[in-house]
């Protein structure tokens, strides 16, 4: 099953989404228990506000205890946002061409970096510790040939799963290869006018030897589709022929 | 209205104007590399409208407590 649309710049029409990967939500969890840790000081203000209404008024804070207990809302939210930016904006695309990481660090950092799929030596899956064998995640180590960083895909879920797909993918891609080079190796020479194949390469280029060897100075000239002046033409042939007759008989030219 | 309270209120706006541009940023970069169908538009709607609701009551609740 593929996913449409344009998920990343540079991908082409073509190009096939197979994978579109984040984080575990585990990842957020921390995010989502700041917010709630921060929502029970403000209840418990709240609480105290409406249950105590006199002692707020009488003593003359509900404006600073509005303004506070506002201010950390706030806070909360803000915090939940970038937590939110941070986990929902990297992404690992993975189609029938590249491998792509979409790295989103805070607002103002945002990397991209692809990997073909030709260049993928050797995929590993690692579930390390209590809560990632729990809850069903780990990392995608994604070995590259030369000298080139290695992958990882952090913290994914399913992970054994995602390195399955990635070998496979990298194998089908592989076998096109292979397929295409066969197909250019193996392909007739077409005429011009798009008919039926009349020679393979290797054909050509022999026929086409003989013919030089075979022809004279004259014909090669025509052969080539060359109009050569008649003046010059008579020239021509009759140096080729005191060339030919002297190197038949084995002596050196005098040029 | 006592100094205090003055001084309190305007540091509220200056807050509440960092608050604003924070989560500008924030909401466009959802908004600008979310895919279409993802968690990333719920995500802004929900956000705007809670935060929105959180400083419409402040203001109004500060509003009450000054001219009354």
């Amino acid at each position: 099953m593929t996913i449409k649309g344009k998920l990343f710049p540079g991908q082409t029409n073509e190009e096939k989404v197979f994978l579109l990967i984040r984080k575990h939500w585990f990842n957020y969890l921390i995010f989502l228990l700041v917010g709630i840790l921060g929502a029970i000081p403000v209840a418990a203000a709240v609480y105290f506000w409406l249950a105590f209404p006199s002692i707020v008024a009488d003593n003359s804070i509900d404006i600073y205890l509005i303004v506070i207990l506002t201010v950390f809302v706030l806070g909360i939210f803000a915090a939940l946002l970038y937590g939110f930016v941070d986990y929902y904006l990297d992404v690992y695309i993975v189609t029938d061409r590249r491998v792509v990481d979409i790295s989103q660090n805070g607002f103002f950092k945002r990397e991209i970096s692809e990997l073909h799929l030709h260049q993928v030596q050797d995929v590993n899956a690692r579930v390390d510790g209590f809560f990632e064998t729990l809850f069903h995640f780990g990392d995608v180590y994604i070995q590259t040939a030369g000298e080139r960083e290695n992958f990882v895909f952090k913290s994914v879920p399913q992970p054994y799963a995602i390195a399955r797909q990635i070998i496979d993918l990298n194998e089908s891609h592989l076998e096109e290869d292979e397929d295409a080079d066969k197909k250019v190796e193996t392909k007739p020479l077409n005429n011009k006018l798009g008919e039926k194949p009349i020679l393979s390469f290797d054909k050509l280029e022999s026929a086409a030897k003989s013919l030089l060897e075979k022809s004279s100075f004259a014909e090669r000239v025509k052969n080539a589709g060359i109009v050569v002046n008649p003046e010059i033409k008579s020239k021509v042939d009759k140096d080729n022929k005191e060339y030919e007759g002297t190197l038949t008989e084995g002596k050196e030219i005098d040029l | 209205m006592t100094s205090g309270d003055n001084i309190i209120i305007i540091l509220y706006l200056i807050s509440l104007i960092g608050f604003i541009i924070f989560s500008i940023a924030g909401v466009y970069h959802l908004w600008r590399f979310g895919y279409s169908g993802d968690l990333s538009k719920p995500a802004i709607i929900i956000y705007t409208l809670a935060s929105t609701a959180v400083v419409l009551l402040s203001l109004f609740l500060i509003s009450i407590r000054i001219f009354s």
